[in-house]
C-alpha cells in the first residue's frame, strides 16, 4: 500500500514540476488576492474591524482553504473525465492509496503556498507576532490546506465534468464565509442554520486561530482545539477514501 | 477443469430509464479472440465496464478468470489488462512515465525491463521519452495498449482500440492481438467496425443491450442472404436468397436452363449486410 501511495505522490510531483504555468498560477494567484485584500483593508476606515491583524490571518486561512479545495476538485474531476482515475482503479490502485497519494502530492505545493502567503502577509501587514506564534499559525493553515484537499476529493464525486464543478464553488465557499465564524461569530447565527458551521472545516481551524491570535500564545496552549481539527481532518480523509467513486 | 476466461449470466444494467444491458449471457473461452460487435449505444462499453469492475450490474453474475465481479475485482484485476475507449493517459507525462505509473500497482519484478519490453512491442521506442501531448492519436492508442499489457495479463479487454486510427496502424494492432492470442492471452474486443469481427475467433452481436447472435464469424456470414443477379434479356433481376445451399439450387433450377437467361452472378453478403439483416430480424 505504501509503495502504491508513493507512486501516486511521485506522479503528482512529476506533473506539478513539469507544468510550470500551473505551478506559477497556483502560487501567484493567492499572493495577488492577498495583495488586493491589503489594498482593500487600507482603503477602509480602520474602525470597521476591531482587530485588523486577526482579520488578515483569518482571511489568509480562508484563501489557502479556498485555493486548495478548488485546485484538488478540478484535478480529480479531470482525472475522472479523462478516465485516468478509472484506469488507476483497474490497474489495482486502491481508494485509500489514491487519496493519500493526492494528499502527499499536494502537501508540497500547500507547504510552499502557505510559506509564501505567510511571508507576504507578514510583510504587507507588518504583523507584530513572534516567531513562535507565526509558526503556530502556519501549522494550522497548513493542516487546513490538507483538509481542503480531502474536501475537494469528496465533492469531486458529485461532478462529472469541469463545468459541473462551478456550482460547488459557491455552494461550499459562501457557507464557509458566512457560517464558519470568519465574519460573524457562530453563536450569533440563527439556530436553524448553525449546524452548517459544524460541517465547515474553517470553523474548526478558526477555533484554534482566533484565540491563539487574541491571546498571542502558541499552538501548545490550544492543543485540544488543534486535536479537534486533526480529528475532523482524519474523519474527512477517511470519508473521502470511502466515497471516492470507482463505479458509476 | 479450467474455467472460462469470462462467464456472464443474466447480466442486466439500467441507467435510469435506459436499458443498457438486458439478460446477457456470454462465455469467452481461454486463448480466443472474442469480438463484441454493435452499433453505438448498443451496450458494449457498459458490458466492458462490468467486466473490469468499474460498473456494478443491477442483476446477473459476472465472473472474470473465475473471480466474481465486482466483489473480487482486486484479485481479477491483477490478471486483466484494460484499454479504455479514450487513451486515458497523463498528457504531461512521457510514454515511459505513464506506463511505469500504471504498472507500479501490479508490483512487477524488474519493472524497467518490462516497461521497455512493452514499449518495443508497441513500436514506441523512439517516442519513449516524449510527452503524451506531443504524440499523434495513433501513438497515444499504442501507449494505451502498452499500459494494458505491461503486467502480462491473461485476459486483455479492449474497448474500441482501433476507432479513429489509420488502416496501417489498425493492421499493426491486429498483428499484436494475434501475437498475444498465439501466446495464450484471451482477448475480448468491443468494436463497431465491420471488418474487425472477421479477425476474431468468436463474435457476439449486441443490439440495444441484448446479445442477438453469438457464433464464429464464418457461421455468422453464412446466415446472411446472398444476392443473386440474373440477366434475362436486357433486364437485370436481383434475388436475395437465404444462406443454405438449397436456396441457390432452387433459384438456379427455376431460371438456369431457360435460354433467355444470359448471365447469373452470386454475391455473398458481407458482414455489414449480415449485421443489418440480423438486426432487422431481431426486431429489437
Amino acid at each position: 500500500m505504501i509503495l502504491d501511495t508513493l507512486a501516486v505522490t511521485a506522479r503528482i510531483y512529476r506533473q506539478l514540476l513539469g507544468d510550470r504555468r500551473f505551478l506559477a498560477l497556483a502560487l501567484s494567484v493567492p499572493l495577488i488576492v492577498i495583495y488586493l485584500f491589503k489594498v482593500f483593508i487600507q482603503t477602509l476606515p480602520v474602525s470597521l474591524f476591531t482587530d485588523p491583524e486577526q482579520l488578515d490571518i483569518l482571511i489568509t486561512a480562508f484563501i489557502v482553504h479556498f485555493t486548495s479545495y478548488v485546485l484538488c476538485l478540478i484535478v480529480i474531476v479531470r482525472e475522472r473525465r479523462e478516465q485516468t482515475l478509472e484506469r488507476m482503479f483497474v490497474n489495482n490502485y486502491g481508494r485509500a492509496e489514491i487519496v493519500l497519494g493526492y494528499l502527499l502530492g499536494y502537501a508540497g505545493l500547500a507547504t510552499v503556498q502557505a510559506v509564501l502567503i505567510m511571508a507576504e502577509v507578514d510583510y504587507f501587514f507588518r504583523l507584530s507576532y513572534g516567531l513562535d506564534l507565526m509558526f503556530s499559525i502556519f501549522a494550522v493553515i497548513w493542516t487546513l490546506s490538507m483538509i481542503s484537499i480531502a474536501v475537494g476529493i469528496m465533492v469531486s464525486n458529485l461532478a462529472r465534468t469541469e463545468a459541473q464543478i462551478f456550482p460547488f464553488i459557491p455552494l461550499f465557499i459562501l457557507p464557509t464565509i458566512f457560517c464558519s465564524g470568519l465574519l460573524i461569530p457562530v453563536a450569533s447565527l440563527p439556530v436553524s442554520i448553525r449546524w452548517i458551521s459544524y460541517l465547515m472545516p474553517l470553523t474548526y481551524a478558526l477555533k484554534v486561530l482566533k484565540p491563539m491570535i487574541e491571546e498571542l500564545s502558541s499552538l501548545q496552549a490550544y492543543l485540544p482545539q488543534f486535536g479537534v481539527l486533526i480529528i475532523y481532518g482524519l474523519a474527512l480523509l477517511g470519508a473521502s477514501s470511502l466515497t471516492l467513486r470507482q463505479r458509476e | 477443469m479450467m474455467t472460462a476466461a469470462v462467464e456472464i449470466r443474466g447480466l442486466t444494467k439500467r441507467y435510469g430509464k435506459v436499458q443498457a444491458l438486458e439478460d446477457v449471457d456470454l462465455i469467452v473461452d481461454r486463448g480466443c479472440i472474442y469480438g463484441i460487435l454493435g452499433p453505438n449505444g448498443a451496450g458494449k462499453s457498459t458490458l466492458i465496464k462490468t467486466l473490469v469492475g468499474t460498473l456494478k450490474p443491477d442483476a446477473g453474475k459476472v465472473a472474470v478468470l473465475g473471480h466474481d465481479m465486482p466483489r473480487a475485482a482486486k484479485a481479477a484485476r491483477r490478471r486483466i489488462g484494460y484499454m479504455p475507449q479514450v487513451p486515458a493517459l497523463y498528457g504531461d507525462l512521457s510514454v515511459r512515465a505513464n506506463i511505469t505509473f500504471f504498472a507500479r500497482a501490479h508490483q512487477i519484478e524488474r519493472l524497467d525491463e518490462q516497461v521497455s519490453k512493452v514499449i518495443n512491442f508497441v513500436g514506441l521506442r523512439e517516442k519513449a521519452l516524449f510527452k503524451i501531448d506531443t504524440l499523434s492519436g495513433g501513438q497515444k492508442q499504442r501507449c494505451s495498449l502498452a499500459c494494458a499489457l505491461v503486467h502480462d495479463p491473461e485476459l486483455l479487454i479492449l474497448d474500441e482500440p482501433t476507432a479513429g486510427v489509420d488502416p496501417v496502424l489498425k493492421q499493426g494492432f491486429w498483428r499484436h492481438f494475434h501475437a498475444l492470442a498465439h501466446g495464450g492471452t484471451t482477448i475480448l474486443i468491443a468494436t463497431h467496425l465491420m471488418d474487425e469481427p472477421l479477425l476474431c475467433d468468436h463474435v457476439g452481436i449486441l443490439r440495444e443491450g441484448r446479445l442477438i447472435v453469438e457464433d464464429t464469424p464464418q457461421n455468422i456470414l453464412a446466415r446472411g442472404a446472398s444476392t443473386v443477379t440474373l440477366k434475362i434479356g436486357d433486364a437485370l433481376i436481383e434475388r436475395r436468397i437465404a444462406g443454405d445451399p438449397g436456396a441457390l439450387a432452387g433459384l438456379l433450377s427455376s431460371y438456369g436452363l431457360k435460354p433467355e437467361v444470359k448471365g447469373i452472378s452470386v454475391r455473398p453478403a458481407d458482414l455489414e449486410e449480415v449485421f443489418l439483416q440480423l438486426l432487422e430480424k431481431s426486431g429489437v
